[in-house]
């Protein structure tokens, strides 16, 4: 079960989190093309007016050093920087850095451009390896050109010392084997002579796939698409990327990455960032980001230009295990510059940078091949299991590679539409074949690279990985053996002083970028901030909640034993809380947030005040149920605070030291709220995951699932709830109800259950007279007296005793009480009754139990004696009997006042009232509780006051005892004799040493049940011994069943028996159907007019059509039952209950097994908001009987 | 107390909720089969309409290249002959090309293809390449097109063809351009300007208020080397070294450096007052270019406010203007604290001082490290 719903909650966030992903993914694909779409065409045209001719020759141009880091390129070398050479500008340096090659690269410089050791003065602003020697040419043709020779240190570290001596304001970055256009370099140039009140901090350019193409001298001559599979599809990729992906993120200023084969970087911030990273494999796009975030930190305004234009032309490995490798590196690149700068995460401070470059690189860069692999592979693995079906998986399989497949083509088509690098028909065609094949073929091998890249990263490997390049010139093969990355910690430099420019708004800067973005920016970084202030002050909430939910269970420990499987109940308890404790937060961060915006220290006091009552009340609702073992839901507000007093009173009221014990624990909370949350050091990635968090619960149905989550039996259940939760929800429901009950007299009513239905099924139902004034009034069936069969008839009307014994649980009731039977007594007489088994009460405490039992009536709102004074006339045993002679009388040891039984003994004219109040003086009452308080006088008392009051045989006497010895604190006299025979019964029941130890935890509550049985036993042998006892009728049942011993089901509660116990009886019988005490009254009275022809209406608002003597399990009944005085959530209807909208199937055994049955569930739903809008419109009107029929039964 | 207010915010929460409900809703509606399958055939739709869409742009693309070859080969030897012929273009003629430029597509090529051969001549064939221009009444087209209600570039364009072709009667409107928002058709106009009118087109500086980028200086900076005559503007410099907009400053100072306008050196001395730093770095530069004796010291005295790269620029300079006289300064800017600054030093004191290579040497021997390794690279560069 517990697994099952693990399964879900695992099913449901990943099919949601990846839906989310592609979804997220598909719009930012189709914001980058349509970004880009802006951007291409902008540039094309801005293009028209620009001729690099005049950069070539001026002596106003930027002054420039090109960085060509080179490591045994040997054969190829001489050539590449002749190439370099042969570029036309004014103010250039060439650097070659020569990192420690094993070949003859250097000397083959030497030789071929006449290089001599110059003594040149190095300032390692940037420290490096040792440069062994800087060499200068002879030749005044080549004196632009430098060569650094070095120890091997990897390409960040050579480029570093190029940087070192590099003398020019910008330096380009470039590998020496990648062919440029003739005017690249102007081209990348050009920016940073159009800066104006925004510096120009890098520029990058498109790099091209140069294999196949045809390559002569350095240049390229013709432009093929490449003829092998892998380069091919590797144009298709560098077309999406550059010229959808670059050029969007260009537009948006929100670049990340400059290809380290062509780039060109402003010297000095590069400078002050401290030059490239020489402890990550992707130093290039390290420098970036680290530029980037230099500038914002900076405040400085700066912009990072692209270059569409193809500029560069670069050979892309043609081999998997190279590919492989690239790719790999590439991950393990980008996953070590996100970390390093990770503060940037979601950071309003780094404005773009921050909210849409990074998170959008870490999601959808860093984190695609992670969530695509493992994506996939639990995809596959519902597919296997059946969880989801094949075709689900086909389906949504195909819908992704659609998607993907619809972006290359839009690649392609930008590419066509600008640049037009392969204008044959069949290129394209061939290119469109290739996008086709990339889901099923290439794109795999890429994630496979980088989830390669992750395992490496996981075993802490850095290497550069090997790159072999075909080379050119066909034929000869140049090779490119590792390269090892030096680990040497790179000290961090003192920044170097940057002008300062004020950030102004660039009048032409583009709408979205000037308007929208700084007010998302504003607001992003406001409610950050607050959360941020906020998210602290929660978790130390939350840990608190974890607290209080510890001692509940060492509590529980301590006062009911162990509870059998713990786990899961920990487990579920711990969800359940966690549940609380999101939604509490979801609440109080509204209050917390407008309070802030007025001051922000208020509102952090504010939190704690609020959170600390939010834990008091979980104390004491804790404290309450570990008592009462009930969690406290709404009923709370059905009682007067008369009545709580009362009960709390009755529970042992609220000592000192409770108080003392309480005052600590809030001085603990808050000093844990003052001092924990200025430990914790939270930034934006909490809040991402925190939100994260809040989404995958409430949007998936996780809340959903976890508050369904039950360990399964009844009182575990109540004990793994968070009783604050399900306070407020009731409450919430209480205050607030949602009103979707029908309203069967609205003219669109189309009808719950028509009575066809019933009758088909077998449950009784009513004709009613008069809907629409009197909605319970119906006729009643002259023909439906079923005991008159089980008695013997006489000639004087027989007396009525009915003993309501407090809390008398069938749990523990007779043979058969899956408790064990602990009432020999009733038991004894059960077999000498007529006994209903499966009996039910109506209602889950005392309050239902008069009107339902006398007078078969509905509950109103809060339970029919709430209704107090405003309690409209109506039938009851008592009035009806009065009316045919009878004395009618109530026996309490007890206050009448609770619950308002003497309005309603009263309302009915009762003879007489006798309650605590009534007896004789000297009288002994119950032991006091701790609180001083005494419920009145117990069972042997009250039996003894009815033996000695009631004994006048002139007239037919009808009776109602109220027992009330079992009722908690379950003080009774002699306690320790009841205490001992509870031991002794135990002994009888053959229980064992283990499941004594777990009863004891019970052990008052089992004493009183085992008092009240012996006193029960001895009125009846009493009563026995009286001349009125043969023609007297008992009937035993209880008023709900005790909660303070852990129930199993939800309907324990009402699971009570009933026996009806007379001389007069002709034979005994056991009924196994199921009744409620709705239908004494009706039956009772259909006997009595039968047998004695008393006069008894044949209209009535009976709720119960009469006791069923059926001997096999059925019900015939449907009806609400009323746990709590504030909320009728159960209805039950056949062998089915329905519990807030559960569906259970009830057993033979009154067992429950919740079912999924829709059909079933609706129909239980329909009759039962049947009879509320029915109970709705008595509440309303209060009319129970017509006045003419009152009158000729009650006459005044 | 806590009850009530969070009985009270259930409406507003229920509202929350209510959302979420719908999100969840509309997730579950999302993923399901149905649902994807409709989005894969809308999906394939667009897929099949991309892949027309590719090739519709690929023909055209083709099909305009072909049409331009056609164009061209029927225009070139037109063209040329034009230019060789030394005879103006006869009526007959123009209205051979007029046929074949009858298409906006064939009429903006022929546009083209004028100014560039206009680029590559001067004197009288340019001459006849505008009456070409005037003959095929092609300057309607120009004029339409800076309309306002344009594109920018094609109103950018517009400029460019009306100046290229010597439209002075369209001064005023390129004039009114010259301050426009977007940069290309501002700097068009501006281009424009100078070309129909030299020197006197710089007006345009006293009402610019965007930034003139170092690439349109540039290209202003060309275009005023077309006219040979130089007429004296030095009175209008001034009054641009003023300006608030610190590029026309710098504008200004690359025209004093470009004109060696030396009477001009006490204002632009002033600019090292200037607040901003391109400002500065360009005074220092312009001081450079129009050296006198005095240059030297006022560098040196502005030397310790200058930035790190205009301290380099400063001493680089040095090297050629210092004099014994600024030795004394050196001297002590030997012991700055950043090392590239002290190698300069050195550097420009050897070059200015006699004694200058010794004073260094000798602060090597007490204190090798940097001052050996400059002593080698001043050896070893000299």
């Amino acid at each position: 079960m517990i697994w099952n719903i693990f399964f879900n909650i695992i099913y449901y966030t990943l099919t949601y989190g990846i839906f989310l992903y592609s979804l997220l993914l598909a719009i930012s694909f189709i914001f980058l093309g349509l970004f880009s779409i802006g951007e291409t065409k902008d540039y094309l045209h801005k293009n028209q007016f620009t001729d690099y001719r005049l950069l070539a020759s001026s002596e106003h141009v930027p002054s420039v050093s090109i960085l060509a880091p080179a490591y045994n390129e040997g054969k190829t070398i001489v050539e590449n920087v002749k190439s370099l050479l042969a570029i036309f500008y004014t103010n250039l340096e060439i650097i070659v850095i020569n990192d420690g090659s094993k070949d003859d690269s250097l000397n083959k410089l030497i030789k071929e451009y006449d290089l001599v050791l110059a003594d040149i003065f190095v300032d390692s602003i940037i420290p490096t390896k040792e440069i062994k020697g800087i060499y200068k040419s002879r030749k005044k043709i080549y004196k632009k050109l430098i060569v650094i020779d070095k120890e091997n240190g990897g390409k960040a570290d050579a480029l570093n010392a190029g940087i070192n001596i590099s003398s020019k304001k910008y330096f380009i970055c470039i590998d020496v084997d990648s062919i440029l256009e003739q005017d690249a370099l102007l081209k990348m140039v050009k920016p940073f002579m159009e800066q104006t009140n925004k510096r120009v901090i890098a520029t990058g350019g498109v790099i091209r796939v140069a294999n196949s193409c045809d390559v002569e001298q350095g240049k390229i001559l013709k432009v093929h698409l490449a003829k092998e599979y892998l380069p091919r599809m590797q144009i298709l990729e560098y077309i999406r990327a550059f010229i959808l992906g670059r050029m969007a993120w260009s537009r948006l200023n929100g670049l990340l990455i400059i290809s380290g084969a062509f780039g060109a970087f402003d010297k000095e911030i590069a400078i002050a960032v401290g030059g490239y990273n020489t402890n990550t494999v992707g130093e290039d796009m390290e420098l970036v980001v680290h530029m980037r975030r230099y500038m914002e930190e900076q405040k400085l305004d700066y912009i990072i230009r692209y270059i569409p234009d193809p500029l560069c032309w670069t050979e892309v490995p043609n081999n998997y295990a190279i590919l492989e490798r690239q790719r790999n590196r590439w991950f393990r690149g980008t996953f070590q510059t996100l970390k390093i700068h990770r503060v940037m995460f979601f950071n309003p401070k780094y404005r773009i940078l921050g909210l849409v470059s990074y998170p959008y690189w870490f999601i959808f860069e860093l984190c695609a091949p992670i969530i695509e692999f493992f994506g996939f592979f639990a995809f596959i693995c519902f597919a296997v299991t059946g969880y989801i079906d094949w075709s689900f998986f086909f389906v949504f399989f195909f819908f992704i590679i659609c998607f993907a497949y619809l972006y290359s083509l839009f690649a392609i088509l930008m590419e066509v539409y600008s640049f037009n690098q392969y204008k044959r028909r069949v290129d394209i065609f061939r290119l469109l074949l290739t996008a086709l094949s990339e889901p099923f073929y290439f794109h795999p091998f890429i994630v496979w690279s980088g989830i390669r890249g992750l395992l490496k990263l996981i075993i802490k490997e850095n290497n550069w990985g090997e790159m072999t390049r075909q080379g050119f010139s066909k034929g000869s093969k140049k090779t490119k053996p590792s390269v090892k990355l030096a680990l040497a910690k790179i000290s961090t430099n003192q920044p170097l002083r940057v002008p300062v420019k004020k950030r102004e708004i660039d009048k032409s800067e583009w709408f979205f970028a000037a308007k929208v973005l700084p007010v998302i920016n504003k607001l992003f970084s406001f409610i950050s901030e607050i959360l941020i202030s906020y998210l602290p002050l929660a978790l130390v909430f939350g840990i608190l909640i974890l607290i209080a939910r510890s001692f509940e269970f060492v509590a529980d420990y301590f006062k009911h034993g162990a509870i059998a499987s713990f786990p899961s109940v920990l487990l579920i308890a711990i969800s359940k809380d966690f549940l609380y404790w999101i939604t509490a937060l979801v609440f109080l961060f509204p209050i917390y947030f407008i309070v802030n915006l007025i001051h922000k220290k208020t509102a952090q006091i504010l939190f704690i005040i609020l959170s600390i009552s939010l834990l008091l009340l979980q104390v004491s609702l804790s404290q309450y149920f570990l008592t009462t073992l009930v969690p406290l839901g709404s009923d709370l507000w059905g009682y007067s605070l008369a009545d709580i007093k009362q009960t709390v009173g009755a529970a042992g009221g609220i000592p000192i030291l409770l108080i003392l014990t309480i005052l600590f624990l809030i001085l603990i909370a808050i000093g844990l709220f003052v001092r924990l949350p200025k430990k914790m050091h939270l930034n934006e990635i909490t809040i991402f995951v925190f939100i994260f968090i809040l989404g995958a619960v409430f949007i998936t149905p996780t809340a959903k699932s976890i508050s369904k989550w039950m360990p399964g039996q009844e009182y575990a259940n109540n004990l793994s709830l968070n009783k604050s939760f399900y306070f407020l929800n009731a409450s919430i429901d209480h205050f607030l109800p949602s009103t979707n009950e029908t309203d069967i007299y609205a003219d669109n009513y189309l009808g719950g259950f028509k009575k066809a239905d019933l009758a088909e099924q077998k449950i009784e139902d009513f004709s009613y007279v008069d809907e629409k004034n009197y909605p319970f009034l119906h006729a009643i069936d002259s023909t439906k007296d079923v005991l008159s069969p089980f008695f013997n008839k006489t000639n004087k009307a027989p007396n009525i005793v009915i003993i309501l014994v407090e809390g008398l649980g069938r749990a523990f009731t007779n043979s058969g009480a899956y408790l064990g039977n602990f009432t020999p007594n009733v038991d004894s007489l059960s077999l000498k009754s007529l006994y209903w088994e499966n009996f039910l009460s109506e209602g889950g405490r005392t309050f239902a139990a008069l009107p339902s039992i006398l007078s078969s009536m509905t509950f109103a709102k809060n339970g029919f004696n709430e209704l107090g004074e405003n309690m409209p006339k109506h039938f009851s045993l008592i009035n009806l009997l009065q009316k045919n002679g009878y004395h009618t009388s109530f026996y309490y040891g007890g206050d009448s006042h609770f619950d308002n039984m003497n309005i309603f003994l009263n309302k009915n004219g009762i003879n007489a009232i006798n309650d605590g109040s009534s007896f004789p003086a000297g009288v002994i009452k119950m032991p006091e509780s701790s609180s001083g308080f005494s419920w009145g006088f117990g069972d042997k008392q009250l039996f003894d006051h009815y033996l000695n009051t009631n004994n006048d045989s002139t007239k037919p006497s009808m009776s109602l005892i109220l027992t009330v010895s079992t009722h908690s604190p379950f003080k009774i006299n002699d306690q320790d004799k009841y205490l001992k025979r509870f031991e002794e019964r135990m002994n009888e029941l053959h229980f064992n040493d283990a499941l004594k130890n777990e009863y004891r935890n019970y052990s008052y509550q089992y004493a009183s049940i085992l008092y009240t049985d012996e006193k029960i036993g001895e009125f009846i042998r009493s009563y026995q011994k009286r001349p009125d006892f043969k023609n007297t009728v008992f009937l035993i049942t209880g008023d709900h069943r005790m909660p303070e011993i852990p129930m199993s089901t939800k309907i324990d509660r009402y699971h009570v028996p009933l026996l009806i116990y007379s001389p007069l009886l002709k034979r005994t019988a056991k009924f196994s159907s199921i009744s409620t005490h709705f239908d004494i009254t009706p039956s009772l009275l259909a006997w009595l007019k039968h047998s004695y022809h008393m006069q008894v209406p044949n209209m009535a608002s009976w709720m119960g059509s009469g006791l069923d003597t059926s001997r096999s399990f059925r019900n015939t009944h449907a009806y609400p039952l009323m746990q709590t005085k504030t909320e009728i959530i159960d209805y039950i209807q056949g062998d089915w209950l329905i519990n807030s909208n559960i569906l259970y199937h009830i057993g033979n055994k009154m067992e429950l097994t919740q079912e999924d049955n829709p059909t079933k569930a609706n129909e239980l739903r329909a009759n039962f908001d049947l009879y509320k809008s029915k109970n709705n419109m008595f509440i309303n009107n209060l009319k129970i009987l017509p006045d003419s029929l009152l009158m000729r039964y009650l006459p005044k | 107390m806590v009850l009530f207010i969070s009985l009270k915010c259930t409406d507003l929460f229920g509202s929350a909720f209510y959302l979420l409900n719908i999100i969840q809703e509309f997730m579950s509606k999302m993923i399901n089969v149905n649902t994807l399958s409709f989005a894969i055939k809308v999906l394939i739709v667009m897929i099949i309409l991309l892949i027309i869409a590719i090739y519709a742009f690929l023909n055209d693309k083709k099909k305009k290249y072909f049409k331009l070859v056609l164009i061209r080969t029927k225009l070139e030897p037109l063209i040329s002959q034009f230019i060789i012929d030394e005879s103006p273009a006869t009526e007959a003629q123009l209205e051979e090309l007029s046929v074949i430029i009858d298409t906006s597509l064939a009429r903006q090529y022929m546009i083209e293809e004028l100014i560039r051969s206009k680029q590559n001549h001067t004197g009288e064939v340019a001459e006849r390449i505008v009456t070409i221009y005037i003959g095929l009444d092609l300057k309607k087209y120009s004029l339409q097109k800076i309309d306002q209600k344009n594109k920018w570039y094609v109103i950018a364009r517009g400029l460019q063809e009306l100046y290229m072709m010597e439209q002075h009667d369209a001064y005023e409107e390129i004039n009114n351009f010259t301050n426009a928002s977007n940069e290309y058709v501002r700097n068009e106009a501006q281009i424009g300007m100078i070309h129909l009118t030299g020197f006197k087109g710089l007006d345009f500086l006293e009402k610019v208020s965007y930034p003139i980028t170092d690439w349109q200086q540039l290209k202003l900076l060309e275009q005023l080397k077309r006219f040979p005559k130089k007429e004296d503007f030095s009175f209008n410099i001034p009054k641009w070294m003023r300006s608030e907009n610190n590029s026309v400053v710098v504008f200004a100072l690359k025209l004093c450096y470009e004109y060696q306008l030396i009477q001009l050196i006490e204002e632009i001395t002033n600019c090292l007052t200037h607040n901003s730093e391109s400002v500065k770095t360009q005074t220092l530069e312009t001081l450079v270019r129009l050296e006198n004796d005095q240059t030297s010291k006022i560098l040196l005295r502005y030397f310790d406010q200058a930035s790190r790269s205009d301290q380099i620029l400063i001493l680089d300079s040095l090297s050629d203007l210092a004099t014994e006289e600024d030795a004394h300064k050196l001297i002590k800017i030997l012991d700055h604290e950043d090392n590239l600054i002290k190698l300069k030093a050195a550097i420009a004191l050897n070059k200015c001082s006699s004694s200058g290579m010794q004073i260094v040497t000798e602060k090597s021997q007490s204190n090798p490290e940097p001052y050996q390794r400059i002593v080698n690279h001043i050896l070893s560069t000299t």
